[in-house]
C-alpha cells in the first residue's frame, strides 16, 4: 500500500522521491492504516523529509491525521548546525499537553449526586469555552510575563497555584530555557493576558473517570495507580498567546523567503541558528512555560473543587505527570552511533523517554516516563510508560486522532440531545456550546485502542493501565 | 344565485397566485429569538419586488422567465440593525441588509422592476423606495426585547426565487436562480475547512470574513470597511488579525486561519480558495 515497505513490527518505511532528504516512517498497524486516510497526511510526511538538515526519517505516529505543513502525529528531528526550526512543526497551540492526577477515591464509591456537584464545582472554577475568562483577576503584566519566561511552571507554584511535588512530575520541569518575552508582539500579550487558567474550546477538554484496567502492575504501583480508583486529565495548552507567537512567526518567516524551496509554504522554517529560528525558538519557549502555568493552574482549581466537594486533601489530588504534545526541544540523540544535540520537532506527538533517561525524575528513571494518550470523551484513554525507541527520537502518539471532520460529526448528530445520549452512555458530559460536544462526540475519533496498540507493536511505549471516562467537560 | 356564485370563486382560486420576487438568506440565525410569529430561517428573504395576485398562465409564462442578475457569486452582507415596520402600529420584525456592494443588488431590483413594465405586469406601490431587509418575525412582540437580543450577523444571498405566498407566513419556491455560493463549508479532518470563492482578491476576503463570521458572529464588528489585500497571504494576514483581536475581546471560536492553498480558476473563471481554520 502506497509503497510502503515494513521495516519492522508496526513499522513502516516510506521510500525517498524527489527531493526528499531522508525517508519517512509511519508507525502503524495494517488493519489502522485501512481505518485512517492515508493519503493526503501521507504526503505530508514527504513534504517534511524536504526539510534542511533533518535526520533520519521524516516520522508519523499511528494516530496521524493532516495538519498545517506537518501532520499532526509527525516527528522529526534537525541538526543543530545546518538544520531549520519549523512553527508548523510545533503547532498554533505550542505546548498543548496533556496533564494526569490520580486520586485514591474509587470512582464507584462517589454518589451519582456528588459526582454531578463535583463536575459542576470544576465547571464554575476552571472557564472554559469561547471567551471565558477567570473572573476578578486582572491580566498578566509584563512583569507576570517575565516571571514566566524565567520561571516556568515554579512561577504559579510560587503564588499557590500548584504544589512544589508537582514540579518533578512535569516534562521539562516545566521550564523550558530560553524564554523570553521582549520577542512576543503586543497582541500576543494581549490574547493570552486573561486566559491563563483556561481551558479553552475546541478539543480541550477536562475529564474525570476510573482507571479501569491494570496491564504492567509492576509500573502501576510505583506510579501510585490502582484499579477503581478516580483519575483526571486535562487537556489544554497556551491558548491564544501560542497561536499568536505562531502567526506571527509565519508571517514574519514567509516574508523573508524562508519557504522558498519547500513543497509547501506551511513548512516555512528558519535555520536554527539565524536570528529569526532564535527568535521564534524564544517565543516558542516562551509560550511552552505559558501553557506549563495554565494548566498547573488548572488542576490547582480542581483540587480546590475535590476538597470543598469531597473534602480531600489537596495533596491527595496526586500529579501523575504532564506531557507536551507540541514542540520543538533540543535533545540529545544518537546519530550514527555518535551522540547529537538535535531539535526535535513533536507535533501532536508525546516525547516517550525510556528507563534511565537523564531528564527524568528518578521515580521515572525506573520505569520510563509516563506516555498519556486520551482517547475520546466515551471509550478509553491510557497510561503508557516510554520506551525511548531512537528510532522515533523517544516518541509516542498523543491520542486517537481524529477520523471525521467537525463539519461531518456536527451533521451526524444534528438534533440529537447529546448531553442526555451521553449520559446514557455513562458519561456526564458539561460544556458552554452544545456545538462543541457534537464536533466531539466519540465516533468523530478512532478507537484510541487500536492506536496504543501499533505503538506498543513498535516498541514506543507500553501500556500501563487503561482509563475510562466518566465526567467530561468540553470547552 | 347561490349556485352560480360557488363556480365563480373556485375558478379565482385556481388562476390566481400571490407572488414576488426576492432573495433567499443564509445567516448563522440564533437559535432563540424573542417573542412573535417567527419566520422560517428557510424563508427568510428580502423581496424584490411584490406582485401581488397574479395570473397563474403569466406565471407561468412570464414570471418563470424572470432576467439573471450579473452577479454570479451570491453578494454578502451585514444585517445592521433591527427595524420595526411599519414604524407607526409595526406588525413586522426585520433586520437591516447592508450588502458591501450595495450597486450589484440595487441596479439587479431596477432591472427587474424595468423588466416587469415592459412585460406590463403592475407592481403595487412601485414608487416605493427600495429599502433591503429581512422580515424575522410578525404579530406581537416586544421591540425592546428584539433590540436588547439583536446582534449583527453576517449573511450572503443564496437565490433569487420566485416566491409563491401560501398565507400565515408559508411560502413555495415556483422557480430558482442559484449563484455560487461565496463559500462552502467541506469536509476536512483539519478542524473547519472552507471553499471560499471570488472573481478579486478583494471579493475572496469578502467572502473569507463572512464565512469566519459564520462561526462565529462576533467577528462582523472587526471587518474593515476597506479592503487593501493583494495576496492571499495578505489576505490570511488581515483575517488573522480580526480573529485576534477578537480572541482577546470577546472570544472566538477559532484560533487561526492557515497559511494553507493555493488559487485555483474554475471552470466558470472563478477564482477558489481552500480555506482552513485551526480550532
Amino acid at each position: 500500500m502506497f509503497n510502503l515497505e515494513q521495516i519492522a513490527p508496526a513499522t513502516f518505511k516510506v521510500p525517498m522521491e524527489g527531493g526528499m532528504k531522508v525517508p519517512g516512517l509511519i508507525i502503524a498497524t495494517e488493519e489502522l492504516m485501512k481505518e485512517i486516510e492515508i493519503e493526503k497526511p501521507l504526503e505530508q510526511v514527504k513534504n517534511v523529509a524536504h526539510l534542511p538538515g533533518i535526520v533520519n526519517y521524516s516520522i508519523a505516529m499511528p494516530d496521524i491525521h493532516w495538519g498545517y505543513g506537518f501532520p499532526i502525529g509527525g516527528v522529526a528531528a534537525t541538526s543543530i548546525e545546518g538544520g531549520v526550526v519549523s512553527p508548523g512543526g510545533v503547532g498554533y497551540d505550542i505546548n498543548c499537553g496533556v496533564r494526569l492526577a490520580t486520586c485514591p477515591i474509587n470512582l464507584q464509591e462517589i454518589s451519582e449526586d456528588i459526582k454531578a456537584q463535583l463536575i459542576q464545582k470544576i465547571f464554575d472554577l476552571v472557564p472554559s469555552g469561547v471567551g471565558r475568562e477567570l473572573k476578578g483577576v486582572g491580566g498578566l503584566s509584563l512583569q507576570d510575563y517575565q516571571n514566566i519566561a524565567e520561571k516556568g511552571v515554579a512561577w504559579s507554584i510560587e503564588h499557590g497555584y500548584g504544589l512544589p511535588e508537582d514540579v518533578e512530575h512535569i516534562e521539562s520541569h516545566g521550564f523550558i530555557e530560553g524564554a523570553s518575552i521582549d520577542v512576543v508582539s503586543e497582541l500576543a500579550k494581549k490574547r493570552g493576558s486573561k486566559q491563563l487558567g483556561t481551558i479553552g474550546s475546541g478539543n480541550h477538554f477536562l475529564e474525570i473517570g476510573e482507571i479501569e484496567h491494570i496491564f504492567l502492575p509492576e509500573i502501576a504501583e510505583k506510579w501510585n495507580i490502582q484499579k477503581g480508583h478516580l483519575y483526571l486529565l486535562v487537556h489544554t495548552g497556551s491558548r491564544g498567546f501560542g497561536h499568536q507567537i505562531c502567526q506571527d512567526t509565519l508571517q514574519k518567516f514567509l516574508k523573508a523567503g524562508f519557504a522558498e524551496g519547500l513543497p509547501d509554504k506551511q513548512l516555512v522554517a528558519a535555520p536554527i541558528q539565524s536570528e529569526p529560528g532564535k527568535e521564534y525558538l524564544q517565543a516558542m519557549a516562551m509560550a511552552a512555560n505559558f501553557a506549563f502555568n495554565n494548566r498547573s493552574r488548572i488542576l490547582q482549581a480542581i483540587r480546590k473543587a475535590f476538597k470543598e466537594v469531597l473534602n480531600m486533601p489537596e495533596k491527595d489530588v496526586r500529579l501523575l505527570y504532564d506531557v507536551c504534545h507540541n514542540i520543538a526541544k533540543f535533545e540529545e540523540h544518537k546519530v550514527n552511533g555518535k551522540t547529537e544535540k538535535l531539535c526535535v520537532h513533536r507535533k501532536g506527538a508525546t516525547r516517550a523517554f525510556g528507563p534511565g533517561a537523564k531528564e527524568l525524575a528518578s521515580i521515572f528513571q525506573q520505569t520510563g516516563q509516563p506516555v498519556l494518550v486520551p482517547g475520546d470523551m466515551m471509550r478509553s484513554s491510557h497510561i503508557m510508560a516510554g520506551m525511548g525507541n531512537p528510532l522515533t527520537w523517544s516518541s509516542s502518539c498523543h491520542g486517537a486522532g481524529r477520523a471525521k471532520s467537525r463539519h461531518e460529526s456536527m451533521k451526524n448528530w444534528k438534533g440529537t440531545d447529546l448531553v442526555t445520549h451521553m449520559r446514557k452512555k455513562g458519561v456526564l458530559v458539561l460544556a458552554t456550546s452544545s456545538r462543541t460536544i457534537a464536533e466531539e462526540m466519540p465516533d468523530a475519533y478512532k478507537d484510541v485502542d487500536h492506536v496504543v496498540g501499533a505503538v506498543e507493536k513498535a516498541g514506543l511505549a507500553k501500556k500501563v493501565a487503561r482509563l475510562k471516562p466518566a465526567m467530561v467537560i468540553k470547552g | 344565485m347561490f349556485f352560480f356564485l360557488i363556480p365563480s370563486i373556485m375558478t379565482l382560486e385556481k388562476e390566481y397566485s400571490r407572488v414576488f420576487l426576492g432573495a433567499k438568506v443564509i445567516a448563522p440565525w440564533p437559535e432563540d429569538l424573542p417573542g412573535g410569529k417567527i419566520i422560517q430561517e428557510n424563508y427568510r428573504h428580502i423581496t424584490l419586488v411584490f406582485l401581488g395576485e397574479i395570473e397563474k398562465k403569466v406565471v407561468e409564462s412570464t414570471l418563470r422567465q424572470f432576467p439573471l442578475p450579473k452577479f454570479s457569486i451570491g453578494l454578502t452582507g451585514q444585517f445592521t440593525k433591527v427595524l420595526f415596520l411599519p414604524p407607526k402600529h409595526s406588525h413586522v420584525v426585520a433586520y437591516e441588509a447592508k450588502f458591501y456592494e450595495e450597486k450589484p443588488f440595487l441596479f439587479y431590483q431596477k432591472q427587474v422592476m424595468g423588466w416587469l413594465k415592459v412585460e406590463n405586469i403592475k407592481v403595487k406601490n412601485s414608487s416605493r423606495q427600495f429599502y433591503p431587509h429581512v422580515t424575522i418575525a410578525r404579530g406581537n412582540f416586544e421591540k425592546q426585547e428584539w433590540e436588547k437580543a439583536f446582534q449583527k450577523l453576517p449573511f450572503y444571498m443564496d437565490s433569487i426565487n420566485l416566491y409563491e405566498s401560501l398565507g400565515n407566513s408559508n411560502y413555495e419556491v415556483l422557480h430558482t436562480h442559484s449563484p455560487f455560493a461565496p463559500f462552502e463549508e467541506i469536509q476536512h479532518t483539519a478542524d473547519i475547512a472552507f471553499i471560499v470563492r471570488g472573481h478579486t482578491i478583494q471579493d475572496l476576503h469578502r467572502a473569507a470574513e463572512t464565512a469566519l463570521a459564520f462561526k462565529s458572529p462576533g467577528l462582523v464588528n472587526y471587518f474593515k470597511e476597506e479592503i487593501t489585500c493583494h495576496s492571499i497571504d495578505e489576505v490570511i494576514a488581515d483575517l488573522n488579525e480580526h480573529v485576534a483581536h477578537a480572541d482577546s475581546e470577546i472570544g472566538c471560536s477559532f484560533k487561526a486561519v492557515s497559511f494553507h492553498g493555493d488559487l485555483q480558476e474554475n471552470k466558470q473563471g472563478i477564482l477558489e480558495w481552500e480555506m482552513i481554520i485551526d480550532v
